[in-house]
Formats: structure tokens, sequence, C-alpha cells
């Protein structure tokens, strides 16, 4: 993957806008602080980027080194190396957790993994992660704590390998040293070449990962790109400064009906001077 | 403890429970017809009856567990329905006396434009005090023509009881389909997935090795 170009896209949600003429271009190995208020619409365009089935794209492009992102489905964005650390993952009965992530590496490696070579990998995952094995023997994140679920997430970005990887909210519900072995894993995928895009609301996270890239969305499209130091001046000033700063109207947020925790800031769009 | 695998519904008679019994039930793959059976569990003794059923053809069967003082029932219940078949699962567990206890879990795929009811009733009754009854029941439709019923029902007629039930139907979670897709399984595969995880964990509840590991070899195979 050399880049992620993104253009003019808009997204809605039950018909509610959430994205509006959103623009952005992402070049392999960055690592970006993505920011915003909350329900501006960070975690949704991270899923559309995906391929969630909730969005409808009611304008836009998006292209993965000039091929149409959009036109393939979710699995088909995961087999490119797509991957999406979940801020909520969901629990799946009765499917063991260290089967699924065989089965994901099997289909992003586009061959069978041998049994031996898999356990000595998910092993290495786990000693990173500092995850306990056993839990990889129990039903998909069936009874893990939020802490264990955070942790799970990152397990599975370390052994599919992803050329670019979201992190929605990694950070949360994580303690001091769960972070340093979070922070650690994405320091070792980047050596390899992995590009970043990172959803947080503290700094803690981005002090130890280093972005040299931050973006903020307000009311549903990019207002402001800077380098890595304006999430740590945001995290600080909060998002206020924005306004004094650089002129940014935040607008009230609306919720978007049946769909918990989505919420969209693209109505009445007014950004000024960003 | 007393062990007993059963194939056919027609040699499940029923009857008193005196000491710990755990039952395994594997349906051929062709069964028909109506089965009322009646066991009562003696003071203090357990009943653990899993059933598996992915016959192709129409069940009824209702299931009716009295419990006297200190006994306790466990009922698992695995059944797949497919096009055009009708299938109906009635659980009733009858706490009679003091301190019962009773889980009752039914889980199925009804896979095609059939019908397929998870009916239970946990009846609490007067002088069954300190008893603790739980059903679960989930059905996922594969079809938009399939006809699913899930209704668990509590009757409770005594004090100091914990009862509680919890029901579902419907597709597949949309939520989990997008996080194991997102993991590069395709669609079908994920379908796959789901479709025998919500029948595994009624598998696991078998006693008997064999009959468990039978079970899942002939759910996969219907699956594929």
């Amino acid at each position: 993957m050399k880049e992620l170009v993104i253009k003019d896209l808009s997204v809605s949600a039950n018909g509610v806008p959430i994205l509006n003429n959103l623009n952005l271009t992402i070049r392999k190995g960055e690592c970006i602080a993505l920011l915003g208020p909350n329900g501006h619409g960070k975690s949704t365009f991270l899923n559309v980027l995906m391929g969630s089935p909730q969005y409808e794209i009611t304008n836009g492009t998006i292209a993965l080194d000039g091929e149409d992102l959009l036109s393939l489905s979710v699995d088909e964005r995961a087999r490119k190396g797509l991957f999406m650390a979940f801020q909520s993952p969901p629990e799946v009965p009765g499917v063991i957790a260290s089967e699924f992530y065989r089965a994901g590496v099997n289909a992003r490696r586009g061959s069978p993994v041998g049994a031996y070579a898999f356990r000595k990998e998910l092993n290495e995952a786990c000693e990173k992660t500092g995850l306990n094995p056993d839990l990889l023997s129990r039903n998909l994140n069936a009874g893990f704590s939020g802490g264990e679920r955070k942790r799970n997430e990152v397990l599975q970005m370390l052994i599919l390998n992803p050329e670019m990887a979201f992190l929605d909210e990694i950070d949360s519900g994580l303690d001091v040293d769960a972070l340093s072995l979070v922070a650690e894993s994405v320091k070792s995928l980047r050596e390899k070449g992995t590009t970043f895009i990172v959803i947080s609301h503290y700094d803690r996270l981005y002090k130890l990962i280093r972005p040299e890239k931050t973006v903020v969305i307000v009311n549903g499209t990019v207002a402001v790109e800077g380098d890595g130091e304006l999430a740590e001046r945001i995290s600080s000033k909060g998002y206020g400064f924005l306004e004094k700063e650089y002129g940014i109207s935040l607008k009230k947020i609306t919720r978007v009906p049946d769909m918990p925790g989505c919420s969209t800031g693209a109505m009445n769009v007014e950004i000024r001077g960003a | 403890m007393l062990e007993t695998i059963v194939r056919n519904l027609d040699l499940l008679k029923g009857g008193e429970i005196t000491e710990n019994t755990k039952i395994d039930v594997l349906l051929p793959d062709t069964v028909d017809g109506t089965h009322v059976i009646d066991y009562t569990v003696s003071d203090c003794s357990e009943l653990d009856l899993t059933l598996f059923d992915l016959a192709d053809g129409d069940v009824d069967l209702s299931l009716r567990v009295h419990m006297k003082k200190g006994a306790s029932c466990r009922v698992n219940i695995a059944s797949i329905c497919r096009d055009g078949k009708k299938k109906i699962f009635s659980v009733d567990t009858i706490h009679v006396e003091g301190n019962t206890f009773s889980r009752t879990k039914m889980a199925g795929i009804n896979a095609g434009e059939g019908t397929l009811r998870f009916i239970g009733t946990s009846d609490v009754r007067n002088g069954a005090h300190g008893s603790d009854t739980r059903q679960d029941g989930r059905i996922t439709n594969l079809s938009p023509g399939s006809r699913s019923e899930v209704s668990p029902v509590l009757l409770i007629k005594d004090d100091e009881v914990d009862a509680s039930h919890g029901a579902a139907v419907g597709a597949y979670d949309p939520n989990a389909m997008y996080y194991l897709m997102s993991r590069g399984l395709t669609e079908a595969e994920s379908r796959r997935l789901i479709t025998i995880g919500s029948l595994i964990p009624v598998a696991d509840a078998f006693y008997d090795d064999g009959i468990r590991k039978e079970a899942m070899d002939a759910l996969e195979a219907v699956i594929l």
C-alpha cells in the first residue's frame, strides 16, 4: 500500500448526514492522530474505511493505490491489509477465539498456516500484549474484561500484520502497563511499515507512539491538519482552542436514530478559516 | 451416576429419577411424531438431559420435569429446522418442592421456510420456596420466510425464588458479522462460524465425548 486518497466523502446513517465532503490523503508508514469532539464523525470515518455496512456513502471516493476501495467488501479490504481495532469488540458465542484468529491469518496470507507455527506466533503475541493464552480457548470475547478485549484487539493486529491499522480508542479501559504494551506493539509494526490512524481522547497514548501527523475532524469534515504536536496541544487546551486559533465553530451534535453511540455534527457545517 | 445415550425418541421413556442421571440424546437423520415425556426427580437428585436434533423431519416434543425437594435439572436442546419442516420443543420445569434448581437452554437454526418453536415454562409451585430457575432460548433465522418463536413463561407461586429468562429470535447479529469479516473471513465463512457457534454450547453439554464429536461432525455436515 502506498497511499489512501479520500475525496469529497459524504456519509449518512439512517438518513442522517455524518461526514460531509471529507478530504484526506494518507501515505504509507504515516502514523496519524485522529482527533475531534465526541460525535463529530471520527469512528464513523474509520468504520467507513473498513467497510461497515451501517453507513451509506452519499458522495465521494476512496482510492487505495488507485483502486476503488468502496467497491470492496469488508473481508476483501481485510485481505488487502486493512485492520480495525474495535472500540467495543462484540462477543461471538461458540466461536473459539484461537480458531477464529487462525482462520483470519489464513485469509490474510492466502494460504493455511501450520498448527505449530501458528501456536508459536500466538504465544509470542500473547507475551507482547500481556494476554493470558488460556483466554484464547474461550468463546470470542466472551467473559473478557474491557482491558482484555482491547489487548485482544492488539493481539489480532500483531498476528495479522496489517498494511494499515485503525485503532478506535484502543487505550480506553487500559491501565498504564497495558498502555505501554499497546504502544510497543504499535511501534514494532510501524518499524515494519504499517500505517496507523489512531483515535484517542487522551494524549498519554500519543506521547508513547509519537504520531507525526494530527488530523482533526469537526462537524463531519477534516477541519485541521497539523504535525504530531497539535494532538498534544488539543489534549492540553481542549477543543475551544480550535475556535480561538483556527476560527472553527463546533456545531451541536445530532443523534442518529437507532444507532447507539452514533451522532453527527455534520448538520449546518460552518468552518471558518480552517 | 447413571449415564444413558439415546438415539430414538421412542426410547426416551421418562419416569422417576432416584439418583443423579445424565442422558444424551442424538436424534437420527429422520424422525417424526409427537412425544410427551415426564420425569420426576426425587429429593436431592439431579437430571442432566442434552438433546441434539439435526433430523430432517417434523418433531413435536413435550418434556416435563417435576422436581422434589432439593432436586435439580438441566435441559439443553439444539435443533436445526430445515425448509418446510415443523419442530416444536416444549420444556416445563415444575418446581414442586423447595430449594429446587433448573436451567433450560434451547438454541436453534431455522434454515428455511419452516416452523421452529421453543416453548418453556418454569412452574414454581406453592411450597417451592428457595428455588432457582432460568430459561434461555435463541433462534437464528436464515430465511425471511422462517417462522420462529421463543416463548419462555415464568409461573411463580411462592416467595424467595430466583427466576429469569432470556429470549431472542432474529437473523445474524450484524455486529458479529462485521467483526468476523473485518478479519478477512468471507460472508459465507462468517455465517457458517456463527451458525455452528450458536449450537456448539449445547453439544458441549454432552457428557459422552463420542456423542459430542458425532454431533459436531453432523452439524458441520449439515451446515456445509
